[in-house]
């Protein structure tokens, strides 16, 4: 019985340590809390700041991991048995119906999250280094940007998989609006597709790209962004709080803590071991933010489930080339981008330059290069770091919300008011109905 | 700043919103649909063959693959009673399927939706016969369409899918009405 | 004589002294209830993931299946090919005996003998008509499926036969294997 208590003691001690000293170790004797510093900056720690965003878009992430590796047994990537397999699994599999619907909310969240979390980012002026030695928050938020097109790469690989007509049509549509990039379109196009057409090559495709190579490079990137995180010194409110002591006049402190972060500056070797007064402003990472972290994964999975439960995900009939329902749509992430598509056509004269190229390559490229690059654009000062609507980016706050809203309410546009035949439908107005064969 | 007893709280309170919508799903995967029928068919095998009988009836999802045709068949999960003898008078959905028309396309090969529609893979009564539901286009054509056309004949529709096979046969024993559009 | 009342200051004393303790051990239960509910949370969210993985329907021949009415068996042994069986009739009884070589599992072919064979099979003689030869390693089977030459480590299985209640199909049960000597009459 001693035994057993013992072996459990050794298991556990790192998640429940008795005093600073414990906290500290089990941060370095733990692999799973080696990633996290000592100490954490209970600003950090706030639910108001940062939403904990970044946290639960990583959590959905894990969940979408873990489902997908069981479907990965029970979902069959050919064109032939690829839907009845989808069928199989809402009908002959326990709890098939549950696996795939959690796997398409998480999938859906997450999109939605990994946006908010670049929106919270980028009203807090979190992209903006401090007065910390060797920080490089910039390229910290393009790694993020790279991060949200692979999500959104993701879930568009995997809404093929299906194989049904909601599937085969949402895609043709997504990879006809890449086909009018200039030059490389059409050959973009036909190594995404393996050939002309939308088939088994396509499906193989998406089906190893979506298992595979996304995840592999998101986990690769999810590193990066965690390991600069570290490096700059925690999340931007620890600059913030790091000015307001400047101002207050603090002496440095020169004594050595727990903490692993150690930056140096100028000449002679002066360690500066932390930003702050630690004492005041820091609590031990195990067990508080060890503790959260499981509040936020439980929450997440909660809710998740909850939004799986109640809403059903969708299969429609199997795949018919020959058959284009109507209307035909776009993920709703994309459906933004159909919108503009469709009414950037611009005719002047006998010259027609495609909707598809404007509102679908241009705009959305030039958009997303904008976001990317916008930190080595602005012009704010130090003191605009990790606050949320700050005066001095009072203009830029402004133009990305008004942006956002734009897209969001083009989203909605698009899902509830465009029916057949691109018609504009007010949303009390009934559709005409599309023939059915009984 | 940091509330121990409050952060505990939310983790006690979402661990029990888990496992809530855990027994929720549970209560589907211990009570489907399917179970509450087969245990009817077994206490009227029981009562009209004896138990013996009954307890060679077997449990859980039952599919007829029909190989041939590529489709999947699971309404033999309900309809038990299909290929046997003596239940013609039976409730539905335990009676027996005319004998004749069994013999000659046996269920193994054919499968069942084939002649009569309906959505094979499903498992529950809605979305099996799919007269209801979105998205699939073979409903089943039995008494349901039938009243919704005013159709006469019950077993007319299912005309319809004889002449998935026997559409370029002049006559086909069994199948008037298509017999009567061929005349003309 | 009645013991002294306690002074109010000791009642108080003691109430104060009691509810510290109701309620740290109230704290405690409601505790280890919420701890119980998040491991039990995710061990039911664990179960259904690890569940789902274990097949309901199989895609595959059923293990019980008519293989037609016993009249369509003639005088001697019938090779069922989908099934891997032979169904052999001596008069009016039958049998089923596997075609899967008990070594490594591959199809055991027939060798029908001209002229019934005497063997000798656990010290009694039989007379047999047929044997099995494995072409994969050299197994050699006896009529009845009893292994004597070759590596097979055991003889051929034999699967119970019935006749269908309904329509009088022989029935062939590979999840019921059964006895060499078992015969059906038909």
């Amino acid at each position: 019985m001693g035994a057993i208590k013992d072996a459990w003691q050794q298991l556990t001690w790192t998640w429940k340590p008795q005093g600073g000293r414990e906290s500290g170790d089990s941060i370095v004797r733990n692999l799973l809390l080696h990633w996290f510093p000592a100490k954490v900056n209970k600003e950090s720690l706030s639910f108001r700041y940062s939403l904990w965003l970044g946290t639960i878009s990583a959590v959905l992430f894990v969940i979408l991991s873990v489902t997908g590796v069981i479907l990965m047994f029970l979902y069959v990537p050919s064109v032939e048995r690829a839907y009845p397999s989808v069928k199989d699994i809402e009908f002959a599999v326990s709890f098939g119906w549950f696996i795939r619907s959690l796997h398409r909310i998480a999938a859906h969240l997450m999109v939605a999250v990994v946006f908010l979390h670049a929106a919270r980012v980028f009203l807090t002026g979190a992209y903006k280094n401090g007065t910390a030695a060797q920080q490089n928050r910039p390229i910290n938020w393009v790694v993020g940007v790279l991060l949200l097109l692979l999500t959104l790469l993701l879930s568009f690989t995997g809404y093929l998989l299906p194989w049904d007509q909601l599937a085969f049509w949402a895609i043709t549509v997504g990879t006809n609006i890449a086909r009018a990039a200039p030059l490389v379109g059409d050959r973009i196009r036909f190594l995404f597709l393996g050939g002309h057409e939308i088939g088994q090559s396509t499906l193989l495709r998406f089906y190893v790209l979506h298992c595979f190579f996304l995840p592999v490079f998101v986990a690769f990137l999810f590193a990066w962004h965690m390991w600069r995180v570290r490096k700059d010194g925690g999340l931007a409110c620890v600059d913030r709080l790091r000015l307001r002591q400047k101002a207050e006049k603090v002496a440095p402190i020169k004594a050595k803590t727990y903490s692993l972060l150690g930056i140096t500056r100028g000449r002679r070797v002066h360690v500066e071991t932390s930003l702050v007064n630690e004492d005041l402003h820091t609590v031990d990472s195990s067990p508080n933010l060890t503790r959260r972290i499981l509040l936020v994964m439980l929450v997440t999975v909660a809710v998740t489930a909850l939004l799986a439960v109640l809403v059903a995900a969708p299969l429609e009939e199997p795949a018919n080339p020959r058959v284009t329902p109507n209307p035909a749509k776009a993920p709703w992430y994309f459906l933004w981008l159909q919108e503009l598509v469709s009414d950037t056509t611009i005719r002047i004269g006998s010259f027609t330059i495609n909707g598809a190229l404007v509102g679908g390559v241009l705009l959305p490229g030039v958009l997303v290069l904008l976001l990317a690059l916008w930190p080595f654009f602005d012009k704010s000062s130090v003191y605009a770091v990790g606050t949320w609507f700050t005066k001095e980016r009072r203009r830029q706050n402004w133009v990305f919300l008004i942006l956002a809203l734009l897209i969001a309410i083009l989203t909605v546009v698009e899902t509830f008011m465009r029916g057949p035949y691109w018609n504009f439908y007010w949303p009390w107005e009934a559709w005409p109905e599309v023939p059915r064969r009984f | 700043m940091n509330f121990d007893s409050r952060d505990r709280l939310w983790i006690y309170l979402s661990g029990t919103a888990i496992l809530v919508i855990s027994l929720w799903i549970y209560l589907g995967y211990f009570r489907p649909e399917w179970k509450d029928y087969q245990s009817d068919f077994r206490e009227v095998v029981a009562k009209r063959f004896g138990p013996d009988r009954a307890r060679e009836i077997p449990s859980g999802i039952q599919q007829v693959w029909a190989k041939d045709l590529d489709r999947v068949d699971r309404c033999v999960t309900c309809h038990l009673g299909v290929e046997w003898k003596g239940l013609e008078n039976a409730p539905e959905p335990f009676k027996s399927h005319p004998r004749e028309i069994l013999t000659r396309h046996p269920a193994s090969k054919y499968g069942c939706t084939i002649c009569h529609g309906g959505q094979g893979y499903a498992t529950d009564t809605e979305t099996a016969h799919a007269t209801t539901i979105e998205h699939w286009e073979e409903p089943l054509l039995g008494k349901e369409l039938t009243a919704s056309y005013s159709v006469s004949d019950r077993k007319a529709l299912m005309q319809i899918n004889c002449n998935t096979c026997h559409r370029y046969d002049a006559q086909t024993a069994g199948a008037d009405f298509v017999n009567d559009g061929n005349n003309w | 004589m009645k013991s002294p009342k306690p002074s109010a200051e000791a009642e108080a004393r003691a109430e104060a002294g009691a509810s510290p303790t109701v309620a740290k051990a109230r704290r405690r239960f409601l505790s280890k209830l919420g701890i119980g509910a998040v491991l039990a949370a995710i061990g039911t969210q664990g179960y259904a993931l690890l569940r789902s993985l274990v097949p309901n329907v199989l895609y595959e021949e059923p293990r019980r299946l008519k293989v037609g009415p016993p009249d369509q068996f003639p005088e001697g042994a019938t090779f069922l090919e989908n099934q891997r069986l032979f169904v052999v009739r001596e008069r009016n009884t039958l049998y089923a005996i596997s075609a899967v070589c008990t070594h490594l599992g591959c199809t055991v072919e027939m060798l029908s003998l001209p002229q019934p064979k005497s063997v000798r099979i656990n010290g009694q003689l039989v007379e047999e008509r047929r044997e099995f030869h494995c072409p994969c390693h050299g197994s050699k089977y006896y009529g009845d499926g009893t292994n004597y030459s070759g590596p097979a480590p055991k003889p051929l299985a034999c699967y119970k036969l019935e006749v269908s209640p309904d329509d009088g199909q022989l029935i062939v049960d590979f999840d019921q294997p059964v006895n060499r000597s078992f015969r059906l009459t038909a």
